[in-house]
């Protein structure tokens, strides 16, 4: 083997257990990072022979941070494989929740995985919430606040928080009632001043922060990349229902299609050193880890691929990070991740706002299921998660018992531009890695760079294990220096 | 003055049991108020080896299934080192849906994830990597070690992790574990059930409906229309989460005190009520007809606890494995 191997692991706050590793030349200079997933539960081969009906509530347990989208797309793919179209009511139920859901997983991400990298002062000041909570104890207490806003709302609709139960093929098991649809709406005016604040605290931030704008700023943080997210038919943000669309780094359409289609624009390439694949765009082709060719999803993707954000609020928003970032129609710098999904919930609140005052009848009157419909045997179910697209596609027998699966998430579609992105940091600033205090920087910014995708590992491969990164060195000629 | 310290980690998870535990403000301040947390790596930038430079460990949560050798490895070391040893939620308890895969070898388990529909064939290695852990036998945290509390729930509602968290304290006070303690009642879920038929011994069962072909009404018993509700056989504590929003139970909260096996105890207990005053139906249909709706047995029957049955530990003793019991 060439080169020197220094291997990260795990990488801590991220979801699901991975971990970096980076080769070195002979002359301890950097010559390759992977990013390298590490746990597989299989998902797609134990969810064969299961009713088709349960696999909402089977193939969420997925992701305990992202289970309703899973749930969402996989009821989709279930509507499609019976031949039922949803009730009105019912798409209202579960777009309501998943809007809701979408504010809930980006307060968690900010307030668990993203503050820690926001408010350092310095590089690795912070490590990770216990010291954000000692440091800012204020600013957790309203994102604790906020969160257990959406959370209640998420309860209240569904039972549970996490895992939920309510999607069924071509609806859902209930309505809401008259102090289901009070309690939403008196939770929605509390949860507006909540979202400002965040936007206010990370505005604030950057505004202030040297160390931020620096890293906004840099070089090695932009990626070109193609973008890849659902809008709805006109092109406006969209969460659970549309097109799929693809853009170039400069904002150029280079496909839109039907998420039933998506086997024709997307395809899966296996290396044996990850438990996650690595999805790729067929027009595209697969050209290995490098930044031209790779596609990326999340909200970063979501804002870049959309026409229109029609929201008032979310788009002054929207507006002003634009022109942060230089004035152009796409942002390709990692860090916006961080902005993007703060827009994005605010986007979610009106949407939802609006909803609760067009579809208030809807959501409380009217068939919960339709029982109608020509089986197809095949389903495909597609929504954005708070990380990008899923997509969810299920073949069944006569009889409905899952004889094929294939579910493939957004950190799997991000997985080749996140090993993209850390190959770039570390080739581009770090030479003499083997100085201790170096070493340090480097993976404290590697996994800011990691963090800012919000990866969710046990998406990835549907695997498991702890969301740490180990770093191993190994030299150039294949023994391990380090683990970090 | 020492607090006792607290590690939390993982084996084969979700992270949903994080986000549980996260979730209730209560138990993470009553944690942070009295415990050291050593180690949880969501929420404290803390690597493997800082977890094994611990000399001594108080507590250890273990969230997630046993998967990898790295899994089985840490699990040991867990035991090894902790006073109290914690299998949180229904993974690391009963095995929990991954456990599914329980009758799936690891080679046909990666086959099969390789051989989706959209995944291309040729691939290859760019470079010989740091090899990945070992997949080994998929088996819950009580197979693997002996374990002193269990925390059911797929995940833990808040209730049940604060009802922890206390019982928790009480143990650091000095009281001595009486393990392994089940954070959940010991009767079925129907006997608080808000659907509780008057008469649970004359409740009969029509012939079995599958979700996609009813409309369930709410506020009725599921058997009693005949659709399959795991209640029966079901630990209580979930406070009734997803009959409540009518769904029926799916078992996540495990076995009840006494019966290991959901399964076979759901089987015996259905299979009267489903006969009742059908005798003739019976004889001339045969007992195989009226339960053709029961299909795929291991996945409604044994959705969260298939790493925990007879037929699992059949199939090991079967193959001659070191973990037959």
């Amino acid at each position: 083997m060439q080169g020197k191997n220094l291997v990260v692991e795990p990488v801590t706050r991220i979801e699901g257990e991975a971990r970096v590793i980076i080769t070195l030349d002979d002359a301890g200079k950097v010559n390759n990072v992977y990013y390298q997933v590490l746990e597989l539960r299989g998902f797609e081969a134990f969810c064969r022979g299961r009713l088709v009906e349960e696999m909402p509530r089977i193939s969420q347990t997925i992701c305990g941070v992202c289970s309703i989208p899973h749930h969402m797309a996989s009821a989709k793919a279930v509507d499609m494989l019976f031949g039922r179209k949803p009730t009105e009511t019912a798409i209202k139920v579960r777009e309501l929740v998943h809007y809701i859901y979408m504010i809930d997983d980006h307060l968690l991400h900010l307030a668990v995985m993203a503050l820690a990298d926001l408010l350092a002062e310095r590089s690795s000041e912070l490590r990770g919430l216990v010291d954000v909570v000692k440091r800012y104890p204020e600013v957790i207490k309203k994102l604790i606040t906020a969160r257990s806003i959406t959370t209640s709302i998420i309860k209240k609709i569904c039972g549970k928080i996490i895992h939920v139960p309510i999607a069924i093929p071509g609806g859902v098991s209930r309505k809401l009632s008259k102090e289901d649809l009070e309690f939403i709406e008196k939770s929605l005016r509390e949860l507006r001043g909540h979202l400002q604040y965040t936007l206010d605290l990370f505005k604030n931030t950057l505004s202030k922060s040297r160390r931020l704008q620096e890293l906004a700023r840099r070089e090695d943080y932009e990626l070109k990349t193609y973008y890849m997210g659902l809008v709805s038919e006109d092109g406006s943000l969209s969460f659970y229902d549309g097109v799929l669309r693809v853009v170039d780094y400069k904002g150029s359409e280079v496909a839109t299609f039907k998420p039933e289609e998506y086997t024709k624009y997307i395809a899966e390439h296996y290396e044996e050193w990850s438990y996650s694949k690595f999805p790729y765009l067929t027009i595209i082709g697969w050209q290995g880890l490098e930044e031209g060719g790779v596609v990326r999803v999340g909200p970063l993707a979501r804002l870049n691929v959309c026409s229109k954000v029609p929201a008032e609020w979310a788009l002054n928003e929207y507006k002003e990070m634009l022109e942060f970032f230089g004035g152009e129609k796409v942002v390709n710098n990692t860090l916006a991740y961080h902005w993007a999904r703060l827009i994005e919930n605010v986007y979610a609140l009106e949407v939802v706002e609006k909803m609760m005052i067009e579809h208030r009848d809807l959501l409380s009157t009217g068939e919960v299921v339709n029982l109608e419909g020509t089986p197809r045997y095949e389903g495909i179910g597609v929504v954005e998660a708070a990380r990008g697209v899923l997509i969810h596609h299920y073949k069944s027998d006569s009889n409905f018992l899952v004889t094929d699966v294939n579910i493939i998430t957004p950190t799997a579609i991000n997985n080749a531009a996140i090993n993209t992105q850390l190959k770039k940091i570390a080739l581009k600033s770090w030479t003499r890695l083997l100085l201790n205090e170096d070493l340090t920087n480097l993976i404290s910014e590697l996994e800011v760079a990691i963090r800012a995708f919000d990866p969710c590992n046990s998406c990835a491969t549907h695997i498991a294990g702890s969301r740490l990164i180990r770093v191993f060195i190994y030299d150039s000629h294949g023994n391990l220096l380090k683990v970090i | 003055m020492n607090k006792p310290n607290i590690v939390i980690v993982h084996g084969a998870i979700c992270g949903g049991c994080d986000v549980a535990l996260a979730n209730s403000e209560e138990a993470i301040s009553k944690i942070l108020e009295n415990l050291d947390l050593a180690y949880w790596s969501v929420a404290v930038d803390s690597r493997l080896s800082d977890l094994k430079s611990l000399g001594k460990i108080d507590v250890a949560v273990f969230m997630g299934g046993v998967r990898t050798s790295e899994d089985e490895e840490l699990a040991k070391w867990l035991r090894e080192k902790s006073k109290i040893l914690v299998a949180f939620g229904s993974c690391s308890a009963y095995g929990g849906i991954p456990g599914l895969a329980a009758l799936t070898s690891p080679i046909e388990l990666i086959n099969l994830v390789k051989s989706t529909i959209t995944t291309s064939s040729q691939y290859k290695s760019i470079i010989e990597l740091p090899k990945l852990p070992e997949l080994s036998t998929y088996r819950a945290l009580p197979h693997v070690v002996n374990v002193d509390i269990v925390v059911p729930g797929c995940p833990p509602p808040i209730k049940v992790v604060n009802e922890f968290v206390n019982v928790l304290l009480k143990y650091i006070a000095g009281e001595e574990p009486i393990g392994p303690l089940v954070i959940a009642g010991s009767k079925a879920q129907c006997e608080t059930c808000p659907r509780k038929p008057k008469d649970l011994s004359k409740l009969q069962i029509p012939s079995i409906k599958r979700i996609y072909e009813a409309k369930i009404e709410e506020n009725r018993c599921f058997l009693e229309q005949g659709i399959l509700c795991l209640g029966p056989v079901t630990r209580e504590g979930c406070e009734h989460s997803c009959i409540n929003v009518n769904m029926p139970c799916t078992g996540c909260f495990g076995p009840l005190p006494g019966f290991e096996d959901v399964g076979l105890r759901y089987i015996a207990g259905i299979l009267a009520l489903v006969a009742v005053e059908r005798e003739k139906e019976l004889m001339e249909q045969g007992l195989a007809k009226i339960l053709d709706k029961l299909v795929d047995r291991l996945g409604v029957l044994y959705r969260y606890t298939l790493p925990r049955s007879r037929l699992y530990m059949l199939k090991l003793s079967l193959e001659g494995s070191e973990y037959a019991r």
